[in-house]
């Protein structure tokens, strides 16, 4: 009995963990290297000059860090809840408790040169947290539908091995191209013009998340119960394929935007 | 419960043999020291490489696993005495061949090219080898030469062990050869190697000087360090962890430095 209730509590700590990670880390990757390539330059030298790294560098601090005792509210920040009114909800209806809130809360404290009163330390956090935030809130399973859509995902089997749809979407870059490496996702994703580049980073993070909530209601329906990923047709996994790229490449774009907006002169 | 033991016991065996950096850390590192290198280095390093130097930095690993050559095992690691000092003039040491290594470098014109190569490839690896703080062992620390403790949340560009969990074991060895490198593999050397560069208007001249036992002796320091916080079935919380990547990437860049100058004075 008692070995029962160990098992129980590991699986419900596996999911509750693994329904927090969002993109992994080549997702991760991926979006905030687009977004460097989009950067200004005064947006990179001042990311440069508090990050002291690379975006891609810090684009998963967010999931390495929540565990820790002073973060912990901020695993509470990686998805975005749309209802099916498409407001922006929050995580049990708590606004505070989302991804967008978090993004447009940081972006306009920081924006119009307010970031100059913060110390070095609170802006190199806040540039952390919106690297992976935006990242996050463009993941199929982070852009999350509440339960008045009555919208149940399927798991998928990869290669035999049951794996749920939140996870096959945080790891749906390693699952669809194994063999690429980070300059060969940005050749193949980076592809929007400047003037679709200017639409889609129109508007702020609700606005965003909204449309995230339109743009995957149809990844419910790329495959059925019981589906093989090893198996899907050619037309499944082109689908799978378009949604990664456009969700990787929107990431990118709007964080390169929100993070120009902040140190624009 | 026996059989258990044995296995346990050879993977501590195959963990002790465990590449230092892993191979995209040399490769970062061999990229970082080539911005550094002036052209006449470069030139005479590519000329008895007949390669780049980055794909060269991985070569000791290969030798290795070659019949024969087993013993060079040894030379990816060094030890410190107690008081952290290298003294050591044991055969196989890592610090003792890479001085080997040098020597032949500096008396080129009377070595054999193949000799020379050789030389020039040990050198590449172990300057990278030996900044790495898992290989650096001090004698009377027996923690020093590797064990398991626990931790909090993985995270690896391969994709695997990549939930959270509360607690979990987690390996001396690797929390420096690739937890924190491993991140990177999903990039190219040269962007990783970039990424590390941060101490190149600061620090980095300090960091040249001395002499390859100079450079391991202050590892060690850091090996002290690291274990005021990492001993064996410790459990360490996530933000320690974490905040080792400093020390890690210091250490690499470092390597890199070192590297630069070292082969920049030998082909001056």
């Amino acid at each position: 009995m008692k070995t029962l209730r160990n098992l129980i509590v590991l699986l419900v700590a596996l999911a509750v963990s693994q329904s927090a990670m969002a993109w992994s880390l080549w997702g991760h990757h991926i979006s905030a290297y687009i977004a460097e390539k989009h950067l200004t330059p005064e947006a990179k030298e001042k990311c440069e000059h508090y990050l002291k790294h690379n975006l891609p560098h810090y684009s998963s601090w967010q999931d390495y860090w929540r565990h820790s005792d002073p973060f912990k509210e901020i695993s509470y920040w990686h998805s975005s809840y749309v209802n099916k009114e498409f407001d922006v909800i929050g995580y049990k209806g708590d606004k505070t408790r989302d991804a967008a809130y978090q993004v447009a809360r940081i972006t306009k404290e920081m924006s119009k040169g307010k970031y100059k009163n913060m110390s070095d330390s609170l802006v190199a956090v806040n540039l952390k947290l919106l690297i992976h935030m935006v990242g996050d809130m463009h993941c199929p399973s982070h852009a999350v539908h509440t339960k008045d859509f009555g919208l149940r995902g399927h798991s998928i089997y990869v290669k035999g091995k049951k794996v749920s749809r939140h996870s096959f979407w945080d790891r749906s870059p390693q699952y669809m191209h194994p063999k690429w490496k980070a300059d060969r996702f940005v050749k193949a994703y980076d592809t929007y013009t400047p003037k679709e580049i200017k639409k889609i980073c129109k508007g702020d993070a609700y606005k965003w998340s909204v449309q995230n909530g339109h743009s995957i209601l149809k990844t419910y329906e790329y495959w059925d119960k019981g589906a093989e990923f090893t198996k899907l047709s050619k037309e499944q996994r082109k689908q799978i394929d378009e949604t990664l790229h456009e969700q990787l490449a929107f990431a990118g774009y709007r964080l390169a935007a929100t993070l120009n907006k902040i140190f624009s002169k | 419960m026996k059989k258990i033991s044995i296995l346990a016991f050879a993977l501590a065996l195959i963990a002790n043999s465990a590449l230092a950096f892993n191979n995209f850390g040399h490769q970062a590192i061999a990229s970082l020291a080539d911005k550094y290198m002036t052209d006449n280095a470069k030139a005479e390093v590519k000329a008895i490489l007949k390669s780049d130097m980055i794909r060269t930095s991985t070569w000791l690993n290969t030798l290795r696993k070659k019949p024969g050559l087993a013993h060079t095992n040894g030379w990816h690691t060094t030890t410190l005495d107690a008081n952290g000092k290298s003294t050591t003039t044991a055969a196989n040491d890592g610090v003792v061949e890479l001085e080997k290594a040098i020597a032949v470098l500096r008396d080129r014109a009377n070595q054999s090219d193949s000799l020379v190569q050789a030389s020039l490839r040990t050198v590449i690896h172990l300057v990278g080898d030996l900044h790495c703080i898992s290989h650096i062992y001090i004698e009377g620390n027996e923690a020093t030469k590797g064990f398991n403790y626990k931790s909090w949340n993985e995270l690896t560009a391969e994709g695997k062990g990549f939930y959270c969990s509360k607690t979990f074991d987690a390996s001396w060895y690797r929390l420096w050869e690739s937890r924190f490198a491993g991140r990177y593999s999903f990039f190219t050397p040269q962007y990783y190697g970039d990424d590390i560069d941060l101490f190149a208007n600061e620090k980095k001249a300090e960091y040249e000087k001395g002499t390859p036992r100079f450079w391991v002796e202050n590892v060690g320091e850091d090996v002290v360090r690291a274990l005021e916080t990492f001993q064996p079935g410790a459990v360490v919380p996530v933000q320690m962890t974490e905040r080792q990547e400093t020390v890690h990437n210091r250490c690499m860049a470092k390597a890199a430095y070192r590297l630069a100058a070292l082969l920049n004075d030998i082909f001056k």
